[in-house]
């Protein structure tokens, strides 16, 4: 029972992550990480919402009618974040103004839903709230290390403290302006995701298409 | 289209060589006119320091402000392009290497013209640094990931000046012997008329003619209108470019820029004339030599008729719309090139249907 468990919250951290195996919940990493402080305040958000979520979704899973279920799951989530929220804008208003809509967002992050329903639903309550802190704590490696690459390289600092020193402010480091728009968190999720394929081959997908090359049939 | 050559070896080899001689013009056209750009600038502010790795080469060539001849142009110019060109081929060559090193495939000579053309979109004072992480890029993402010569669905060389206008959007500005440059995203002529209008343009000596020919400063290869025509003329002969596809951005540029001078509001660049568009910035290099590569652009006849089309609507509206980014032409292909399968899947889609229909 104790290595199962230890299972269930190690599993999502590379063999089954949420965001670089089954793709999900990339708006809100594409959106939070051009600094490291907001991608670990998401994070610790997200980890929060998924344990509490999955965990009262599981205490109640024997009450809730099968056709109103997803409602009931909703409503949970969205409880818990708004609570997330108000506490973020009463304890760290600077950070959660520029977290802006992402923290209401995390209503709609699949990562929360999908775990809520595939896991929650047929599991008792330690079991589902480890699988939340887990998945929370796979989709925060993803974040903090995406987070960490576009600070550095975009500002050439670390949680706000100045490592390299710009162009700008007669330092030899020139920001890559590349790494604080959205889509160099598209390369860096691809290149994460390469990366686990090359060291997990498992993980690899089926082709679903091969390129013909000359006088070679297509199988 | 001569879409057999593509695969074979041997086509593939006549083809790349080809196309770089096509290039040849353009390339000549590119080395008059930096050094010309550079010297005039000496020329009209001589307490500007050269002692920067090109402006001694420059001098160390022969190259001089006072009698501004010919080969003052060329050497001038060849110090400015020569270095960034040798190095985006070894940059290029490196990665190839250990591509095709990697996966044991034989060497694809592409990354010649793929350093080539990047080159060529790149102003005289780019950063050595820039070069290699654009060729780098280049190499790695349009080549590696997205396939090789004949394979890719995006040219790689425009991957890569698209990845250092993004990454990079004022270096170009810092070094003052080009200071009316409008660094990498672009033409300068554009972001003049932004400014000014046509008052503006004549100001700085554009007209009609010095547009055609391409004495006007913008990036190295993309200035001369008729050195581009000179090598567009050789790849229709050759069936190497659809005339389809060229047409359709030319035919739309027009129709677009008229429109937008109609209900436009005048400010800015809508009020820019069409033939002002067609002549400055990149548009005429880049309608040729990167919008009609035979691999990355539509396949069907009616699909590069939209796909011509959407292009001219793109960079007419970004360049109206946004002046960040004057010259457009470089994120307005990188789009109609990611469209390209798409517009193709449509027409033969509704082509089966037409066939369908008629054949109950």
């Amino acid at each position: 029972m104790q290595d199962n468990n230890w299972r269930i919250l190690t599993r999502p951290l590379i063999d089954d992550n949420p965001l670089t195996l089954q793709i999900l919940g990339i708006c809100s990493a594409l959106a939070v990480t051009t600094s490291l402080d907001t991608a670990l305040l998401m994070s610790l958000v997200v980890v929060c919402v998924l344990a509490f979520g999955s965990g009262s979704v599981s205490l109640i899973r024997n009450h809730i009618p099968h056709s109103v279920r997803i409602i009931v799951q909703i409503t949970i989530i969205a409880t818990l974040v708004i609570v997330v929220d108000q506490v973020l804008q009463a304890y760290a208003f600077e950070l959660s103004k520029r977290l802006s809509v992402f923290v209401g967002l995390i209503i709609t992050n699949c990562i929360v839903l999908g775990r809520a329903e595939s896991f929650a639903m047929h599991n008792g309550f330690v079991a589902s709230t480890l699988d939340g802190i887990g998945n929370g704590l796979g989709y925060s490696l993803i974040l903090v290390i995406v987070g960490a690459i576009r600070e550095f390289f975009g500002k050439g600092s670390l949680l706000n403290v100045q490592i390299l020193i710009p162009t700008s402010q007669g330092g030899s480091f020139e920001p890559l302006h590349l790494m604080l728009l959205p889509p160099s968190a598209f390369f860096i999720i691809g290149g994460i995701i390469w990366f686990i394929r090359r060291k997990r081959p498992q993980q690899v997908e089926k082709a679903e298409f091969t390129l013909r090359t000359r006088g070679q049939e297509p199988k | 289209m001569n879409f057999l050559l593509l695969n074979s070896g041997n086509g593939r080899q006549r083809m790349l060589q080809l196309q770089l001689l096509a290039l040849l013009p353009v390339s000549i056209a590119a080395l008059v006119n930096t050094g010309y750009q550079y010297l005039a600038t000496l020329a009209q502010n001589s307490t500007l320091s050269t002692d920067d790795f090109r402006g001694r080469l420059a001098r160390g060539l022969g190259a001089s402000h006072e009698s501004l001849g010919l080969f003052d142009m060329l050497a001038a110019g060849f110090a400015h392009l020569a270095p960034i060109l040798a190095l985006a081929l070894l940059v290029g060559g490196f990665w190839e290497r250990i591509i095709s090193e990697r996966r044991q495939t034989p060497m694809q000579p592409g990354f010649i013209l793929v350093a080539l053309l990047f080159t060529l979109l790149l102003p005289g004072a780019a950063a050595f640094g820039h070069v290699v992480f654009g060729m780098s890029f280049a190499m790695l993402v349009g080549r590696g990931i997205f396939g090789g010569d004949g394979k890719t669905f995006l040219n790689p060389a425009l991957l890569g000046i698209a990845i250092v206008q993004v990454s990079f959007p004022s270096v170009a500005d810092q070094h003052p012997l080009w200071n009316g440059l409008a660094g990498y995203a672009g033409s300068d002529a554009i972001a003049v008329y932004h400014r000014g209008g046509e008052a503006a343009l004549s100001a700085i000596d554009i007209d009609l003619w010095s547009a055609f020919v391409g004495s006007t400063s913008g990036t190295m290869g993309t200035t001369s209108v008729i050195a581009v025509l000179l090598g567009a003329a050789l790849l229709l002969i050759e069936r190497l470019i659809a005339w389809r596809l060229l047409i359709a951005q030319i035919l739309g540029l027009l129709v677009f820029a008229t429109l937008f001078n109609l209900l436009g509001t005048g400010a800015g660049a809508s009020a820019m004339p069409a033939y002002w568009h067609l002549l400055l910035g990149s548009f005429a290099f880049g309608a040729v030599f990167l919008a009609c590569d035979p691999v990355a652009s539509a396949c069907t006849n009616p699909g590069r008729w939209i796909q011509g089309f959407l292009i001219a609507a793109l960079v007419v509206l970004i360049r109206v719309a946004n002046p960040t980014h004057p010259d457009a032409v470089i994120p307005a292909l990188l789009l109609a090139s990611i469209l390209a399968p798409l517009i193709d899947h449509l027409v033969i889609a509704w082509n089966i249907r037409g066939r369908l229909r008629r054949h109950v």
